[in-house]
């Protein structure tokens, strides 16, 4: 009896032992510094990357020409040593630093740039931060126009447009109406054709009068001569386009003058260039490496996918960390590179990034000392964190706002829209529901964007004057008004200001209100195809400058997604693009203007600017001037969107962390950070 | 087995309902759900009489706790909790009522016609309802949730349907075993005799003497029912305001810093009291109809 149980003890001492070698075998070196992360990065290619997760991993593995400051986030000399402005701030020459390398030894040179950024503009890539970069002479012809064409012509050889294509839809329109077409309804054939991006830039007259075209019936005869226009501008794109194969990238717009020069020439001066710069879709990316797994792949047959480069096993980086192992849905982990060429510099030796989502769990792993920095916890507790020293917050550059359906009755009406927008209580909202200061938004444009200067608000919370203004647009006391929906994406924090805002629009105008909740691809789906009434969206400004929040609006913008259109403020973005081509056409538009005599002054000052430098000067200042005149239009009269505040971004972070500076971007480069003690 | 008349001259209910009576359980659990739909219907109703704006709302007064003024505190809008809870306990309630009988009347008429006729006809029936179990049960729920379109999964109607779809099979599995015994007794034969049609004898002779066990099944299936919904609820597929979706959103707020206690408890006691009722009601009514717990 005793025997038995002896023996059976032994055997499980003996288990217990094996069991607990293996887990000591298994045990990794702890790491210095662990933050939460949200979720799960998508990838981690920083040509294909968009959100927040993956940008702190990329820009902790990658470093571009140059890199943001962690205090400031002004950009820095990174691989570029040093770099030289020509007088017309068009073309830049970076030197680039001979001791900077791949994480596998190779040097980093002016051709990786020169590759990488003509593979961000890959159509076959897909990139959704393509159009950043499109400030590249070339960039958007490479990247866009292949497409273009086919969307005006088809892809047929002989030269015929197909059925599917515009030219064919305007042809097959002139069949269907041998008497012409009205202006409305023509609009709505732009609108449903997506006309306006794909002829966007051209010079040929017929088409802009086309485009622009409000009033008058268009004539069989005038379609045909459209249809021509637009035959031609397909052969002009495609031109350019064939052109933009051989050279972008290679001799154009972005190349290689030496191994350690980098030429780079603009469309027009761009005040944020350098900025971009620092940004994750112009991080260089290593094409020995891909290029090498494509043969590898070829050769095989073995069905590997292009993202297989950057997992932990291929990944060749050049930035301050490299990636030492990716386990979905425990913890990304980074390592000090050695071969980085500012390493002594860095502070941290190991990295863990936990891609949590849920904010009770962040805020416990938090909490429990699982980690030293999480930017989400459940929102309920703010007026506890408030209270704590390790809670940061600070205004962001980020803008809460919803959009009208304006193709829709009632919000077709831009008193409706206006009415809405100054019958919400926007104090009230972020007093009682965020509570973490944040400021009531009038306009898209956070304060902070540079020199630019935003216009005055152009309402107030006014329910007394909304319910005069609804009433007069034919909905005395909201009757008439159909049951409206109230669209926004998963989210606690979405879900309660929806269900406020339905509440006050109920109360103040009677208007019959609902919210509703979808996925949020679902929520991305309807409203692209403007199935919705109201939506909830938000915006965080890529870089600072007002364009950022301005230049979506335009006719069929992608990310305008709401049908308003406006001519006028159409021009003034496009100005804004390119100042010198307001210049001849200031006089025509300065009686449109909110502030002409402003205008006038800055204008004054272009033409009395003497050299290259004070030209450039005075032509920022007019193009700051043309954004406030857009915005003017947006928030004044139109309101195709209704902001309601500016985001205030915060975290959680220990004491014991040094270098994480709180700033509007929400940015916290991995690089600056350092442990008390260590 | 089943004892149609019996010999006291007493009839089947009669004795039920004297073997019930003396089920304290049983007679609690039914005070107590009948006290709690009175409420969550009535409740609402008189605090609008009373002068409270139940959908209206006052951040300014976003989770408070119990007080005088509101007994169950405010939620993260300001709103009376306890008109949350009630409304919310109409909702619940209302899917678990009516998928029940969904369930309930598809799965009788597909049992009974399945166990009536039997031969090839039982044999596909059965066979199919066999299929579906096969399929999880969520996965089908979530299926059919996701066929309606946005702008009907805001109304409660494709939750009804989705959970009475998947909650009929046990439901036709038992009526056809009733089915099954009692298609060959002599009642039936003399109902035959006399020349009544098929349809005749499977609803007016064979299906009264399942009720006992439809009845006890369905009593059963309705806190089943509930308790599915706020599962989903948690899952973020539930059908408006309901208490899994309060009690889900009242877990989201209960945490180690800051917790509003009163939006987890309150949801979950009225839950809790609920599903308990129905089961002390349900195991009661099996009792007492059930021959063979006689005492």
């Amino acid at each position: 009896m005793y025997r038995n149980l002896l023996g059976i003890g032994a055997v499980f001492l003996a288990a217990l032992l094996l069991i607990g070698i293996t887990f000591s075998a298994q045990k990794e070196l702890p790491a210095d510094f662990r933050f939460v992360n949200g979720t799960e990065p998508k990838s981690l290619d920083p040509h294909v990357i968009t959100g927040q997760p993956e940008g702190r991993i990329v820009d902790a593995i990658f470093e571009g020409l140059t890199y943001r400051e962690p205090e400031t986030l002004k950009p820095v000399p990174g691989v570029a040593a040093s770099w030289d402005i020509s007088p017309d701030k068009k073309t830049y020459t970076f030197h680039l630093r001979p001791e900077a390398r791949w994480s596998d030894g190779v040097p980093v040179t002016a051709h990786d740039f020169a590759w990488a950024w003509r593979r961000l503009q890959e159509p076959a890539i897909g990139s959704e931060y393509a159009y950043i970069l499109h400030v590249v002479s070339g960039a958007e012809i490479f990247n866009l126009y292949a497409g273009h064409v086919e969307r005006l012509v088809g892809a047929a050889e002989n030269g015929e447009p197909t059925a599917d294509s515009v030219a064919g839809a305007v042809r097959a329109l002139r069949a269907s109406k041998p008497d012409g077409i009205e202006a409305v309804a023509w609009q709505k054939f732009l609108g449903t054709q997506h006309v306006n991006d794909v002829v966007k830039g051209s010079p040929d007259p017929v088409i802009k009068a086309a485009i622009h075209e409000r009033t008058e019936v268009l004539s069989a005869d005038r379609l045909q001569k459209i249809e021509q226009s637009l035959r031609a501008e397909a052969e002009r794109r495609r031109g350019l386009h064939a052109h933009a194969l051989e050279h972008f990238g290679i001799d154009e717009g972005v190349y290689a003058k030496d191994d350690h020069t980098l030429v780079v020439e603009l469309v027009a001066p761009t005040p944020y260039f350098l900025e971009l710069t620092a940004f994750y879709s112009a991080h260089p990316v290593p094409r020995h490496l891909i290029e090498r797994l494509e043969r590898e792949k070829e050769a095989s047959g073995a069905d590997m996918g292009r993202e297989d480069w950057f997992l932990p096993e291929n990944m060749v980086s050049n930035g301050p960390f490299r990636l030492e192992a990716w386990r979905v849905n425990d913890k990304i982990r980074l390592v000090k590179s050695d071969t980085y060429w500012n390493k002594d510099s860095i502070k941290l030796g190991i990295i863990d990034a936990f891609p949590i989502e849920n904010y009770n769990t962040a805020m416990n792993v938090y909490l429990t000392g699982g980690a030293e920095w999480t930017t989400t916890y459940p929102t309920s507790i703010v007026d506890a964190l408030k209270e704590r020293a390790d809670f940061h917050r600070n205004a962001g550059m980020v803008v809460y706002y919803y959009r009208f359906n304006t193709t829709r009755k009632p919000f077709n009406d831009r008193r409706v829209r206006k009415a809405v927008a100054m019958a919400i209580n926007r104090q009230l909202i972020v007093d009682n529901i965020l509570k973490l200061g944040q400021t009531p938004a009038f306009r898209l444009t956070p304060p902070g964007l540079g020199d630019y200067d935003p216009p005055p608000d152009g309402i107030r919370h006014d329910p007394e004057g909304a319910r005069a203004l609804l009433a007069e647009a034919g909905y005395p006391k909201g009757k008439g008004v159909p049951s409206l929906t109230l669209l926004f994406n998963t989210s606690e924090t979405h879900k309660t200001i929806a269900e406020e805002v339905a509440s006050q629009l109920r109360t103040e105008l009677g208007l019959d209100v609902k919210a509703l909740n979808q996925e949020w691809q679902m929520y991305q789906a309807s409203t692209l195809a403007l199935e919705y009434d109201i939506a909830r969206a938000g915006w965080i400004g890529d870089y600072l400058d007002p364009n950022t929040f301005l230049d979506m609006w335009i006719t069929n913008g992608g990310n305008n997604q709401t049908g308003w259109s406006n001519a006028m403020f159409d021009r003034l973005i496009a100005y804004a693009g390119d100042v010198e081509t307001f210049v001849p056409d200031a006089d025509e538009l300065l009686p449109r203007f909110a502030e002409p005599d402003r205008a006038r002054t800055l204008l004054a000052a272009l033409a009395a600017a003497d050299d290259a430098a004070a030209r450039v000067d005075a032509s920022a200042a007019l193009r700051l001037h043309l954004f406030r005149e857009a915005e003017t239009i947006l928030f004044h009269d139109e309101f195709p969107v209704m902001p309601i505040y500016f985001y205030v971004v915060s975290s959680l972070v220990s004491e014991k962390v040094r270098g994480w500076h709180p700033n509007p971007q929400d940015i916290h480069p991995l690089r600056g950070i350092s442990m008390e003690g260590r | 087995m089943t004892a149609p008349v019996a010999e006291k001259g007493t009839s089947l209910w009669a004795d039920a309902w004297r073997r019930l009576r003396r089920n304290h359980f049983a007679i609690a659990g039914t005070l107590m759900l009948g006290l709690v739909i009175l409420t969550c219907f009535m409740g609402p109703w008189l605090m609008e009489l009373l002068g409270h704006d139940l959908e209206r709302t006052y951040p300014e007064r976003a989770n408070l706790p119990p007080s005088f003024s509101d007994w169950f505190g405010t939620d993260e809008l300001g709103r009376s909790y306890l008109g949350r809870v009630l409304i919310g306990g109409q909702m619940s309630l209302l899917i678990g009522l009516v998928a029940t009988v969904t369930s309930v009347v598809l799965g009788v008429c597909y049992g009974a016609i399945a166990g009536y006729y039997g031969g090839k006809l039982d044999e596909v029936l059965m066979r199919l309802v066999d299929f579906l179990y096969g399929i999880p049960y969520m996965f089908l729920v979530i299926l059919i949730m996701l066929m309606f379109s946005d702008a009907a999964r805001d109304s409660p109607l494709p939750i009804f349907f989705a959970l009475g779809m998947v909650q009929w099979l046990t439901t036709a599995r038992i009526v056809r075993g009733q089915v099954l015994t009692l298609r060959h007794q002599e009642f039936v034969l003399a109902a035959r005799v006399l020349g009544a049609g098929d349809m005749r004898i499977i609803f007016r002779h064979i299906l009264p003497n399942t009720l006992g066990v439809v009845v006890v099944y369905a009593t059963l299936t309705v806190p089943a029912v509930i308790l599915l919904e706020s599962f989903l609820a948690f899952l973020g597929l539930g059908a408006g305001v309901t208490w899994g979706l309060l009690v889900s959103e009242g877990l989201s707020v209960v945490n180690p810093v800051q917790s509003y206690w009163w939006r987890l408890l309150f949801p979950s006691i009225f839950l809790a009291l609920t599903l308990f009722s129905l089961n002390f009601m349900g195991d009661g009514l099996r009792d007492a109809l059930d021959p063979r717990t006689r005492r």
